[in-house]
């Protein structure tokens, strides 16, 4: 039997209104969010991937629809239960740069979440930051406490940003173009941690990329978004040897062949 | 980012300023231990004649005005009143736009509207009508000069302020924190506010200099405290007995301090821009 979902979207919507023109960019998609299983999530610039990623993290509410956390409507969420939400889902950014303040210290951003959770004294927050630090194969993970974000390499910052996400013990992680900005090397070493943490820690992934090459043996399950829909879903291989859709075979010829 | 330098300061000007501008503050600080005379007494020669009007020299460094009073006196008890003015009034200023920019570029929508039309009301009234009713209504004391300065320069820090918060808001390191629970007051004030503290340092001393000379033309109108001395209502004495153009060592001092301290004060301002707007250092 398959484990619980953590997340389950249901029919979700999202539409904007910019300007007087009103942009439908999520249109009723549906998936779980499933522990120990990585969804990858692929289209093209604007077909609506940040505005998923945002409304799975809750940044964003659905226009229509339903979002599950654990059985509860997200949209309904108060006091202890969204503090819980805050804990079990956490989200991973494309930009290395922009997602740590300039002004703190390894140290501070990613003890930060247990001062805002209230947990532990001073001295033990630190502890487990530098063991978050370990966990996202920063090491010796004290030794990054007091450096700030510009002393440290894209990977680096990445790894700060993944060790801030799982430094709250969470249930599930939402990544947004978490590889994009990285060099080639960083890459494949930042998708290794998260695969890692996935089968040893028993995660759930959703992992959203525009590059298909990246899927491959790294994801359980993938779903192909255009317009703000799922057009194709099905397992890496199937989506890689037999696809069903135009969009997707162009999706595959822009891979570039190394 | 350029090289910190001491306090941000990081040419020779910008620590000219600060030298300026400390030296300033002492002497303001200090003043009845500095004052070599009571400022507000009236000075009488061993004949019992009243020394009016005495050019620099002897007993009076700096000469006397009109009334008999020495003027190096009144320059540095002065001192206290124009800058104790000029930095609360600059402190209430920042403290309110810095806010009010915050709020509104923070929480948009109807916060912002509301917010940003209380401001577009402020840059609406013109000061100076403005300053003379409420003294008028009011009565003239140094506490009403600072609330008829600070009700309205703060609208510019607000606008400023607002433009900044509504970008950095969108910084993915804001969502960052939101989504590990953050609550908005810590968003702002931790994670946002601090950004902006070079641009808030650099709007403090442009506040600085505006409310100084805010004081020193509403008591150069006539609008001071009258039992306390200013450097502007030294230019009103001396404007309203005619001496302006027969004792220049009456109103060259009060004039120059204003004009030196508020150099002082751009000059650091200067400093702080570059770090506040880092493409203009070169
Ligand atoms: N806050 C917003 N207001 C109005 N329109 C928006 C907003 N956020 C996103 N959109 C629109 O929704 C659509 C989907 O945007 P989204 O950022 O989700 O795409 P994406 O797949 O993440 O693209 P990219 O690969 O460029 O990051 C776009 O047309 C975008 O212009
Ligand atoms: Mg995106």
């Amino acid at each position: 039997m398959p484990a619980e979902p953590i997340l389950r979207f249901d029919a979700v919507e999202k539409r904007f209104h910019a300007r007087g023109k009103r942009v439908d960019a999520v249109r009723g998609v549906s998936f779980d969010l499933v522990p120990g299983r990585v969804l990858g999530i692929v289209g093209q610039s604007g077909s609506g991937k940040s505005t998923l990623a945002n409304m799975m993290v809750r940044a964003e509410t659905p226009s229509a629809g339903r979002i599950l956390f654990s059985g509860a409507d997200l949209a309904t969420l108060r006091g202890a239960g969204l503090k819980g939400f805050r804990r079990a889902v956490q989200m991973i950014f494309q930009d290395p740069f922009g997602s740590l303040n300039p002004r703190f210290a390894v140290g501070r951003t990613v003890a930060e979440p247990l001062l805002i959770h209230g947990l532990g004294a001073s001295a033990e927050r630190r502890d487990r930051a530098a063991a978050a630090l370990e966990a996202a194969e920063l090491r010796p993970g004290a030794a990054f406490l007091d450096k700030l974000p510009h002393e440290l390499s894209g990977g680096q910052r990445q790894r700060v940003a993944i060790a801030r996400a799982l430094v709250l013990g969470p249930r599930a992680l939402v990544a947004d173009e978490p590889v994009s900005m990285l060099d080639m090397s960083a890459r494949a070493g930042v998708i290794r941690l998260l695969r890692r943490l996935v089968e040893e820690e028993g995660l759930a992934l959703a992992f959203i990329t525009h590059d298909l090459s990246l899927i491959g043996g790294f994801c359980d399950e993938v779903a192909v978004m255009l317009e703000g829909a799922f057009i194709e879903r099905g397992t890496p291989e199937a989506i890689l040897t037999r696809p069903q859709h135009d969009y997707t075979r162009r999706l595959i010829a822009a891979i570039p062949v190394p | 980012m350029p090289e910190r330098g001491f306090l941000g300061f990081t040419t020779l000007s910008g620590r000219v300023g600060l030298g300026l501008f400390l030296a300033f503050c002492l002497i303001a600080l200090a003043a009845p231990a500095l004052a070599p005379l009571d400022p507000l007494a009236i000075n009488y020669d061993a004949s019992g004649g009243m020394q009016r009007m005495r050019p620099p020299g002897g007993d009076f460094p700096l000469g006397t005005n009109y009334y008999g009073r020495d003027i190096l006196s009144q320059i540095i008890a002065g001192s206290r009143v124009s800058i104790g003015v000029g930095l609360l009034s600059a402190l209430i200023i920042v403290f309110i736009g810095a806010n009010v920019g915050l709020f509104a570029g923070y929480f948009r929508g109807w916060v912002d509207a509301l917010l940003m039309r209380l401001t577009d009301i402020a840059f609406g009234i013109p000061f100076f009508p403005f300053a003379v009713l409420l003294v008028a209504l009011l009565e003239p004391s140094i506490w009403n000069m600072v609330l008829t300065i600070s009700c309205l320069l703060w609208r510019s820090v607000a606008r400023v302020v607002r433009s900044q918060a509504l970008s950095l808001r969108e910084r993915p390191y804001i969502r960052a924190a939101q989504v590990a629970g953050a609550s908005d007051l810590r968003v702002m004030y931790v994670h946002i506010l601090p950004n902006l503290m070079p641009m808030v340092l650099l709007y403090t001393a442009i506040g600085i200099a505006y409310a100084v000379l805010s004081e020193a033309s509403l008591s150069f109108l006539g609008f001071g405290d009258p039992s306390l001395v200013s450097w502007g209502s030294m230019l009103y004495d001396a404007y309203v007995t005619g001496s302006i153009s027969r004792a220049w060592w009456w109103t060259v001092p009060p004039g120059l301090c204003i004009t030196l301290f508020v150099i002082s004060v751009f000059l650091m301002a200067r400093d702080w821009e570059l770090i506040a707007n880092p493409r203009l250092a070169r």
